[in-house]
């Protein structure tokens, strides 16, 4: 196993990324595999009094109710998915903890966490012209005005999924499905490669 | 001498860097700076193609994107392009282009007897010619795409690459001349996000090709300024180069970025040779000037014809005059410039003007020049012999419709012709703008815009023809685009223009006459250049019922291909409303249809190619079954092993070796891509129980069920096993093909039926990794890596259990999809390949073999388990496939429960699934096979149903072809035998049994 397999997922040398091949892209533009993270699925209704109680005693804080930067919690980075589901992206040692603890506090209230760590990886592009990059995939309005640094959308970068996040003006992260990532890889380096020469 | 034709100063072109280039096969020079077309015309060559359907020799007509004729076959494969505009390819070194539509040669082509037989070849030719017999169309079709061919498509794979991108201006401006400039110069100060959109090299547009002042100065100055002013706003981004091809629905705009095509193959490096911009603009500024209108006279489409303005964008632009001796023919003011302008660079010039009273300024100007201008006359023939010779003039009568006196021979090499001016209206038109009727100009301007499309014309493309007036409409409609767009502007615009000729009063001929009546003699009145269709065509077509414009348009072939009528719709609807004696706003105007330039396939298609086509779906075990050479195989977007050959073997070796190996040892199978869904909350097991059709309320925690999945029709549409993990948490699983459509068809009637229910869904498919392990060594094998308790009492068949598999956190599952004893071990997909490794490798001790998609099938089939969509199609109902069983009576209700009562449900004789053996057990029938129920010597044959699935099975009978199929009254037919119709015609008999070929009692599965 390669040494950039162990660094790109971290928990242990047992597991394998299907970008391990990928060596990452340098330049202008840079784009690399970040490390992988705990991913839980979080569902349930903000009208849900047991619901938001739970949120608050196992991660911290009620989630948002709207599209918005996501919330930076003591357990990680909660996304705003949709009207009633969140992602949670924290350690991935603290998964199991984290949805006992969800599970726990529910006490009965209707509330579904599910573990995706594996379902997604996190691409990270950065670099002066990574806005530009961006353009070539989604159909999303990546003006420094319009998608901020802080934000993060789900929408579509050429024909995946994605969840895309403004981590800072010239460095985004792009959540994509396990068994999309290497397309995406491979799609994001040739645009990418008119930037770096 | 080389370059006979460039002057001697002038031009915006580098003389100190000469371009060598290729035409036909004969080398030429030019400068960079020029266009094909102004380096062909600076070494005399008018000649540069053939037309579309009478093969008559062709020169340029115009100077831009306009010109009909100048398509050249660019490069040689992989590079080739056919129908490049020459007037818009720039020069590059070593440029290499051959002319198109003529063999053998541009001087002597063979299809140039069209032209003498022309007669023979009216409007509608084709489809009054090749009509019958029908199935010959496909021959004819062949000989008349090669005489009619415009151009060769490449035979090789483009080595190029082609991007897309996407951007949101608040004011996309479209075109660089002066109102374009204008428009982006006020849009761009107020802060506006602004995209100004230039088809050519440079800006400036029709400045390029002029003299004009601006402000007291050289107007290339204030052009200079303008860029560099816009240049340093960091808002608006210069696209030159650019082709604005699509106006879309709410303005959505596409346009075409020539990165590398001015350097030439390779010239771009590894960087693309084109962007596709995908623009999405709050609003529009459409600056697309105007074309010059050609005259409708008689052989108007003679090599050293063109439009006057172009002459002046040779001179101007390109420091080229392309002839010695320039006759102007003209019905207008504007042309005069032309003419002025060639004697000062010193061509010997006459001017034919249609009317009797040309402008005063105009006519003071040719006077004080010295040129002769010749009044109410007009050219009636141009001698054209390897070269423009003369041309005759007659006098024209007092209405236009005719001529009189005697002929006069000008000798001329070059004729310049003015019939007015068009605005662009193509883009207006395609964002399905209104149009307004100029009745002094003869020409039509963009009238009201539709809301969803908001968009301002300024400039000539708006009927603003004057400098001044382009520069100021320019300013404000920037202006009013930025306020609208919700940006605050300082109005700044220009105080002066040098005047310019208008047409002033322009006398329309929209057929020039000559000394015979139209269609008459052998002289051709062209309205239509690209398409090769005459003024005489367009008569005809009235006189044949063809008066509609859009019928018109059809049956003549004006204005379509990539021509789009540029140069031709306005005459063409000028002849048809003089032949009907009607105004053209009453003959009603054709639509204008995207793309406004041609695109290249690449552009479209963009990096959408080769692996980036579309991904391809990898499990996590995936890079070891490549490693082990084993055959993939596509099932939607996944990558799936098919078999695991060795050595030489093939298919079907490997698939009997790797059956036969699962039922006597264990079997090991990657089964990652199947659907996966977890499903919490407290009306799950209710939510399980409408999805499937038995029961599920009663499931306990630990154990696991077999479900069918019906649509609304009753019909089966998915099947798999659900666990329950905990209370109110199950585990679905779908077939790998429907797990998407599952999940949405769950969400579907949770969200609009059932939004009380208490339930989430979450595809967890791509969490898990799934190695199944099949075969009576499945147990003993799994038992060497895993802590789970895998007593056949304690851990039953259907039941599952979490625990250590290899060291990592697996949930097991007891299930199977062979008959065989199995476990299915699901861990997190980033240990799936680390798994798979530790239990292959322990399984070297058990007998394991590794087995693939194909595989799996024979050994279900072998148990007669379906596979929803190859054994059943959308109309079999769990009756159908004699799953009754499954089917719950208790229920009150499940999806598509209630559509089993439908009478079509309930009939005797509907199509039943059956198993097949064929009477010779060696013989493996077609997947598809039709069952018939008499054999007859031919077609049509009754027929009875079909084989859906059909192996050789190594575990049957010792070894034996089984089958399943759709069997109409199948159920009663079990016992017969049935014939069989093969595709070569011969017949085979087979016996219908029930479909269960093996372990019938399924002892098996649960040892």
């Amino acid at each position: 196993m390669t040494e950039a397999t162990i660094q790109s997922t971290a928990a242990t040398p047992l597991a394998a990324s299907p970008l391990a091949a990928f060596a990452a892209v340098q330049g202008g533009v840079s784009l690399q595999e970040r490390p992988l993270c705990g991913k839980i699925t979080l569902r349930g209704e903000l009208g849900d009094a047991g619901f938001v109680a739970a949120c608050e005693q196992a991660l911290g804080a009620a989630p948002q109710a709207s599209l918005a930067p996501p919330q930076a919690l003591s357990a990680g980075t909660l996304y705003w998915m949709g009207p009633n589901e969140w992602l949670l992206h924290c350690e991935l040692s603290e998964v199991p903890t984290l949805l006992t603890a969800l599970a726990q506090a529910a006490q009965g209230a209707h509330l579904a966490a599910v573990d995706v760590s594996d379902y997604y990886l996190v691409l990270r592009l950065q670099g002066a012209d990574a806005r530009d990059v961006l353009t070539r995939g989604t159909p999303l309005d990546v003006h420094p005005q319009v998608f901020t640094a802080g934000e993060a959308v789900n929408t579509r970068f050429a024909k995946c999924s994605v969840l895309l996040h403004a981590v800072a003006d010239d460095c985004f992260d792009l959540q994509v499905r396990w068994s999309h990532a290497e397309y995406l890889w491979q799609f994001i380096e040739q645009a990418a490669s008119q930037y770096n020469g | 001498m080389s370059q006979t034709f460039r002057l001697a100063s002038g031009g915006r072109i580098n003389r100190n860097k000469k371009l060598n280039f290729s035409f036909d096969g004969k080398l030429y020079e030019g400068f960079e700076g020029d266009t094909l077309a102004s380096a062909l015309l600076a070494n005399g060559v008018h000649l540069i193609g053939r037309s579309f359907k009478y093969h008559r020799p062709r020169g340029f007509m115009a100077a831009g994107p306009e010109e009909p004729n100048a398509l050249m076959q660019l490069e040689r494969d992989p590079y080739t392009q056919p129908n490049t505009r020459a007037t818009l390819q720039e020069l590059y070194a070593g440029l290499d282009c051959d002319s198109q539509n003529r063999w053998p040669s541009l001087k002597f082509d063979v299809n140039a007897v069209n032209s003498w037989v022309a007669r023979a070849l009216p409007a509608g030719f084709y489809y009054k010619t090749f009509m019958a017999p029908a199935k010959l169309w496909m021959t004819y079709e062949k000989v008349i795409r090669k005489a009619a061919g415009l151009g060769i498509s490449p035979k090789t794979p483009d080595p190029d690459w082609y991007d897309h991108r996407q951007d949101f201006p608040d004011v996309l401006v479209v075109g660089g001349g002066p109102a374009g400039l204008a428009a982006a110069l006020s849009a761009g100060r107020s802060g506006a996000r602004v995209i100004l959109v230039e088809q050519s090299n440079e800006f400036g547009g029709s400045l390029l090709s002029d003299n004009a002042e601006i402000d007291g100065a050289p107007a290339q100055q204030w052009v200079d300024a303008a860029v560099a002013e816009l240049q340093a706003m960091p808002e608006v981004r210069l696209l030159s180069r650019t082709s604005l091809t699509h106006y879309l629905d709410y303005n959505y705009l596409i346009a075409a970025q020539h990165l590398s095509d001015h350097l030439g193959p390779r010239g771009g490096g590894s960087g693309p040779r084109q962007c596709l911009w995908k623009l999405r603009a709050k609003r529009v500024v459409l600056a697309t000037g105007a074309f010059e209108r050609p005259l409708v006279f008689a052989d108007n489409d003679r090599p050293g014809v063109m439009m006057a303005n172009a002459i002046r964008t040779w001179q101007h632009r390109y420091g080229v005059l392309p002839g010695r001796e320039l006759v102007v023919f003209t019905n207008n003011d504007t042309a005069y410039s032309t003419a002025v302008d060639a004697l000062a660079g010193g061509a010997k010039v006459m001017i034919i003007d249609c009317r009797a009273e040309p402008g005063a300024v105009a006519l003071a100007a040719a006077k004080q020049a010295g040129i002769e201008v010749i009044r109410n006359s007009a050219i009636t023939g141009v001698n054209y012999r390897g070269g423009l010779k003369c041309v005759e003039v007659m006098r024209l009568n007092s209405d236009g419709t005719g001529v009189q006196g005697q002929v006069r021979e000008i000798a001329c090499d070059l004729v310049g012709s003015s019939g007015g001016w068009n605005p662009v209206l193509n883009l207006h038109s395609q964002a399905k703008g209104k149009l307004r009727w100029l009745e002094n100009e003869q020409t039509y301007a963009p009238g009201a815009t539709v809301n969803i499309n908001p968009s301002i014309s300024a400039g000539a493309c708006n009927g603003a023809f004057d400098l001044l007036g382009c520069l100021n409409e320019g300013f404000e409609a920037g202006v009013k685009a930025a306020l609208e767009a919700g940006h605050e502007v300082v109005k700044k615009g220009v105080s002066s223009a040098s005047d310019t000729l208008t047409v002033g009063d322009l006398r329309a001929l929209w057929v020039v006459p000559c000394d015979h009546p139209l269609g008459q003699g052998k002289k051709k009145h062209f309205h239509e250049f690209q398409n090769d269709a005459t003024a005489a065509d367009l008569l005809l077509a009235q006189r044949e019922g063809y008066t509609s414009v859009e019928h018109t348009k059809r049956y003549t072939t004006t204005g379509m291909a990539n021509d789009q009528g540029k140069t031709s719709n306005i005459n063409a609807l000028g002849v048809v409303a003089q032949a009907r004696g009607q105004g053209i706003p009453q003959v009603g105007i054709t639509t204008f249809r995207p793309p406004f330039e041609p695109l290249t396939f690449g552009a479209i298609v963009g990096q959408h190619r080769g692996d980036l086509f579309h991904m391809t779906r990898k499990t996590p075990m995936h890079g070891w079954a490549e490693e082990q050479g084993a055959v993939f195989e596509d099932v939607g977007d996944w990558k799936r092993a098919r078999y695991y050959p060795r050595g030489d073997e093939d298919m079907h070796a490997a698939v009997y070796r790797e059956c036969k190996q699962v039922r006597e040892s264990v079997g090991m199978f990657d089964g990652s891509t199947l659907g996966k869904i977890d499903i919490q909350g407290p009306d799950a097991a209710w939510l399980l129980n409408m999805l499937y059709t038995n029961a599920w309320l009663k499931l306990a925690s630990g154990k696991c069920r077999y479900g069918l999945m019906l649509n609304e029709h009753g019909m089966v549409f998915d099947d798999g096993v659900t666990a329950c993990i905990a209370e109110n948490h199950y585990h679905m699983t779908t077939t790998t093909g429907g797990a998407a459509r599952v999940l949405g068809w769950i969400e579907e009637w949770l969200q609009t039926e059932w939004p009380e229910k208490q339930v989430w869904c979450t595809s967890v498919t791509e969490q898990w990794a799934v190695i199944a392990l099949n075969g009576p060594k499945a147990r003993a094998l799994l038992a060497e890596l895993s802590d789970i308790d895998l007593d056949a009492e304690s851990f039953k068949f259907m039941d599952w259990r979490a625990g250590k598999v290899a060291g990592v956190d697996a949930k097991v599952y007891r299930i199977s999809f062979t008959g065989e004893c199995a476990f299915e071990v699901n861990v997190p997909a980033r240990y799936g390949r680390y798994v798979w490794e530790q239990l292959h490798a322990a399984g070297q001790a058990h007998d394991v073999v590794t087995y693939g998609t194909e595989t799996m099938h024979v050994l279900r089939a072998e148990k007669g388990f379906i596979i929803v969509g190859q054994d059943s199609d959308g109309t079999m109902t769990p009756h159908d496939l004699a799953m009754d069983w499954i089917v719950s009576k208790a229920k009150p209700d499940f999806l598509g429960k209630r559509s089993h009562l439908r009478s079509d449900i309930t009939r005797a004789g509907r199509k039943q699934l059956v198993g097949l053996l064929t009477d010779d057990p060696s013989f493996v029938l077609p997947e598809g096979t039709h069952i018939i129920e008499e054999v007859k010597p031919a077609p049509p044959m009754k027929m009875l149903g079909h084989v859906t699935s059909s192996y050789m099975s190594p575990n049957v009978d010792g070894g034996r072809s089984i089958a399943m199929a759709c069997l109409k009254d199948g159920f009663n037919r079990l016992g017969e035998t049935v014939d069989l119709v093969l595709l070569d015609g011969s017949h085979v008999t087979a016996k219908v049994v029930e479909p269960v070929f093996f372990d019938k009692d399924g002892a098996r599965s649960r040892s």
